[in-house]
């Protein structure tokens, strides 16, 4: 009897034709026939996902997941024709990954130009092209997908200023491009978010930017299939810290002969753009630094006193290093970090911490924790996010200071 | 709480169909009348309930074995016909490279149906056309439903559907798919795919366990111009179980469909391909002589033969060492040997050689899919 209930009758509900105004389909004002027919040959079928030729030399781009842990590069185009490819160079971190396709005798491919990001406008209409669910693999014709540009400047995990979609995307689009209706490709799509662990649509789709791809094509190109690491701005902290909202980002420090230090960074400094882009607070500042490969030479444009000043600093990669401080075990409800020792010759002794000392803030930020797993987490941190060129403001609690507390700056050097 | 069996199996509310001829026939999809599966707690028999966010892969995989698929047959099915009369109706016949059933009512209605005539309004899709969805959400009374899209790809399922990226749920299930002229372009097929959801046949390495979910973007239609070329055949009540033709049995190997290499991913039991001693992983190189460079070249050619056809075969296969070919059979095992010693009589004579050769040579005779 269980069976009966759950097999319901099943109930069909028959429909007459209904005439559909024309105003109700998808409202293309553009030919949306000819587009996919000058799109379609660029497209690059690869592994499980998508990539898209970008120079008729034969060089693509594809997302750095979808060609990880492969050695081998059968690749096929939109076309039919079917080739192999070598890897270039990856960035794991902002996942991207640069291929050439060798084509016999030099025969240019047929490509889709990068097209301008910064350009982009939420609302624009944008087309996906992909391989979901693989379902194109067999009969070699990707999929279409239409939307708009429902945001930009996202950050999403590891991507930031990327291009928010609602153009479907699932499993199989990654690396694929997003392209305007003129055919340039504006970003390319690798994440999206999902629900009920179902890896499908939700309508939520991410695409790296194509002033990124811009940005590290020349150095992915030129990385004989190794990585290129991404890059920030050594040797300056700021007042806002590194996420705060609605706060302009002051220079608070800045360590002798570091890169900031090179570039007439000067304590007091706003930041007020990078490479153009406005830096609105940390949290955008964050975000836009969070798509620049190493060795790159950013513009900031900051106001000191009256003047506004351009400054040119050169990216480096983050050199993560000791600060130099021994932790003592939490004990009894103590939960805040106690130093027990200081190396010595490190960060931590020139900076003057003292075995005793109580961290109640770190990064400006107040410690407090609740459970021991915070406080691990806490260590953590310290050990992994601390870079050469980074100066860490710590509040400590001292015993000689009744009570009171002492600001210490960490500033780390190279040993 | 999130009832999987909700998410992942035909849910009991109503789906859509189409009115094709004033004696009674209606299309729908064959997801809509087909038996579906649903997961039983083992220990109870009741459904299970799963909670959210648990990944579809360790439901199936349950600890303890506690989750049991069980087949759940569709005996009877109701028709709600624009009038808002309802009807008792059969599962006349069904399509399967299509995705459609038809449905007959076990009596004439009363008043007049007015049908959709197929050969005035069934059309082909070209990719980029922007297309729309007509359905029903069925909470409450049900309420006709518009979803706009494109056609995504216009042939898939060796051209007998096509894709949209309108987005489709359960009540779309069956409906049609018209162009801004209010052609008739389709019937929405599954809204998920429900191979995917049981695991698929093929084994891993193969494809990533993806589940093509409701609003997925990636929707399958079966096409209404094939549609109509098979309309008189499921209206004398002939089903079509796989693609019409000639049939050999074999899957692609999916997960290397991209090279060159044209390499079976499975062969189907008692199939033309089993008989002839096709295995999974072997590489067709040829066809007739003719060498292939894509599955899709393979699928195509004996799409184009006839069932009954011999068709010669060479493939590569990687085998251990030298082998024994006698009288042009390979032996290699205990078995064939025993094979071949069977038939052979007395006074026979034969010629064998020792081969070291990764190439074989393979005829087929293909069989008819039905």
């Amino acid at each position: 009897m269980k069976t009966a209930r759950h097999a319901p009758a099943r109930i069909v509900i028959a429909l007459v034709m209904l005439v559909v105004p024309a105003s109700s389909m998808a409202d293309v004002t553009f030919d949306l026939v000819g587009l996919c027919v000058k799109v379609r040959p660029a497209y690059v079928f690869i592994a499980g996902g998508s990539g898209v030729v970008i120079r008729p030399d034969g060089l693509m781009v594809t997302n750095d997941h979808v060609i990880e842990g492969r050695r081998r590069f059968d690749v096929r185009l939109g076309d039919g024709r079917s080739f192999e490819a070598r890897l270039l160079g990856r960035d794991p971190v902002g996942d991207l990954a640069v291929l050439k396709i060798d084509v016999p005798g030099d025969e240019p491919l047929p490509h889709l130009p990068l097209g301008d990001s910064d350009a982009v406008r939420v609302g624009d209409e944008v087309l996906a092209v992909g391989n979901p669910f693989a379902l194109g693999v067999i009969d070699q014709s990707p999929t279409f997908t239409l939307g708009i540009v429902s945001a930009v400047g996202h950050t999403q995990g590891t991507y930031t200023e990327c291009i928010v979609t609602d153009a479907e995307l699932n499993p199989g689009n990654s690396g694929g491009p997003l392209v305007t209706t003129s055919g340039e490709v504006v970003g390319i799509n690798g994440q999206i978010s999902t629900r009920y662990g179902l890896r499908s649509n939700t309508g939520l789709g991410f695409a790296i930017s194509a002033k990124q791809v811009a940005l590290w094509l020349p150095r992915l190109e030129s990385a004989s299939g190794g990585e290129v690491k991404h890059a920030k701005l050594a040797g300056a902290s700021f007042s806002s810290g590194d996420r705060s909202l609605s706060e302009s980002v002051v220079v608070k420090d800045v360590a002798e002969g570091s890169p900031a230090a090179a570039a007439g960074f000067r304590a007091g400094d706003v930041i007020l753009a990078i490479d153009g882009a406005p830096v609105a607070d940390g949290r955008r500042m964050a975000s836009l630094l969070g798509i620049y490969p190493e060795g790159h030479a950013a513009t900031f444009q900051v106001r000191r006193g009256v003047e506004s000043l351009s400054l040119e600093a050169v990216l480096t990669p983050p050199q993560r290093c000791r600060t130099g401080i021994d932790l003592a075990r939490p004990r009894g409800g103590e939960l805040l970090p106690v130093v027990e020792g200081v190396e010595a010759g490190s960060s931590a002794e020139a900076a003057g911490l003292l075995a005793g000392d109580v961290i109640v803030a770190f990064r400006g930020e107040r410690l407090e924790f609740s459970s021991r797993d915070q406080r691990r987490a806490f260590d953590r941190r310290l050990r992994t996010s601390i870079e050469v060129g980074d100066i860490v403001p710590l509040t400590v609690r001292r015993s000689d200071t009744a009570g009171g507390t002492t600001e210490v700056d960490l500033r780390l050097v190279a040993r | 709480m999130l009832d999987v069996n909700q998410l992942l199996r035909r849910p009991a509310a109503p789906s859509t169909g189409v009115v094709i001829s004033n004696d009674g026939f209606i299309i729908t999809s064959a997801f809509n009348v087909g038996d579906d599966t649903v997961f039983l707690t083992g220990s109870t028999g009741q459904l299970r309930r799963f909670s959210d966010h648990e990944p579809i892969e360790k439901l199936l995989a349950d600890p303890e074995g506690g989750v049991q698929p069980k087949a759940n047959a569709i005996r009877r099915v109701r028709v709600v016909l624009p009038d808002g009369t309802r009807h008792d109706a059969v599962v006349h016949a069904r399509h399967g490279p299509l995705g459609v059933a038809l449905l007959k009512l076990t009596s004439p209605p009363s008043t007049p149906l007015s049908p959709l005539d197929l050969d005035a309004v069934a059309s082909s899709p070209q990719l980029g056309d922007s297309v729309a969805a007509v359905g029903l959400v069925a909470a409450g009374q049900p309420a006709i439903t518009l979803n706009p899209g494109i056609v995504s790809a216009a042939s898939r399922s060796r051209g007998y559907q096509f894709q949209t990226d309108a987005l489709f749920n359960y009540g779309n299930s069956g409906g049609p798919v018209v162009d801004a002229a209010g052609n008739l372009l389709g019937i929405v097929t599954a809204p998920i795919e429900p191979d995917t959801v049981l695991g698929r046949i093929f084994p891993p390495p193969q494809l990533m366990r993806w589940s093509r979910a409701p609003n997925s973007g990636v929707g399958l239609v079966a096409r209404a111009d094939r549609l109509r070329a098979v309309l008189e055949d499921l209206r004398a009540g002939k089903s079509f179980e796989r693609f019409p033709g000639p049939y050999l049995g074999v899957l692609a190997d999916e997960s290397r469909a991209l090279g060159d290499d044209v390499v079976i991913g499975g062969v189907a039991q008692g199939s033309p391909a089993a008989k002839a001693g096709l295995r999974k992983g072997d590489i067709v190189l040829t066809y007739d002589g003719v060498e292939l460079t894509a599955w899709r070249e393979f699928s195509e050619r004996i799409a184009a033969a006839s069932p009954g056809d011999t068709v010669a075969l060479t493939i590569r296969r990687r085998s251990s060492g030298p082998r024994l070919v006698i009288a042009g059979r390979d032996i290699e095992t205990k078995a064939d040997l025993d094979a071949f010693t069977k038939s052979l009589s007395p006074g026979d004579t034969f010629e064998g050689r020792y081969v070291s050769d990764d190439v074989r040579e393979i005829e087929v005779v293909l069989g008819e899919a039905r």
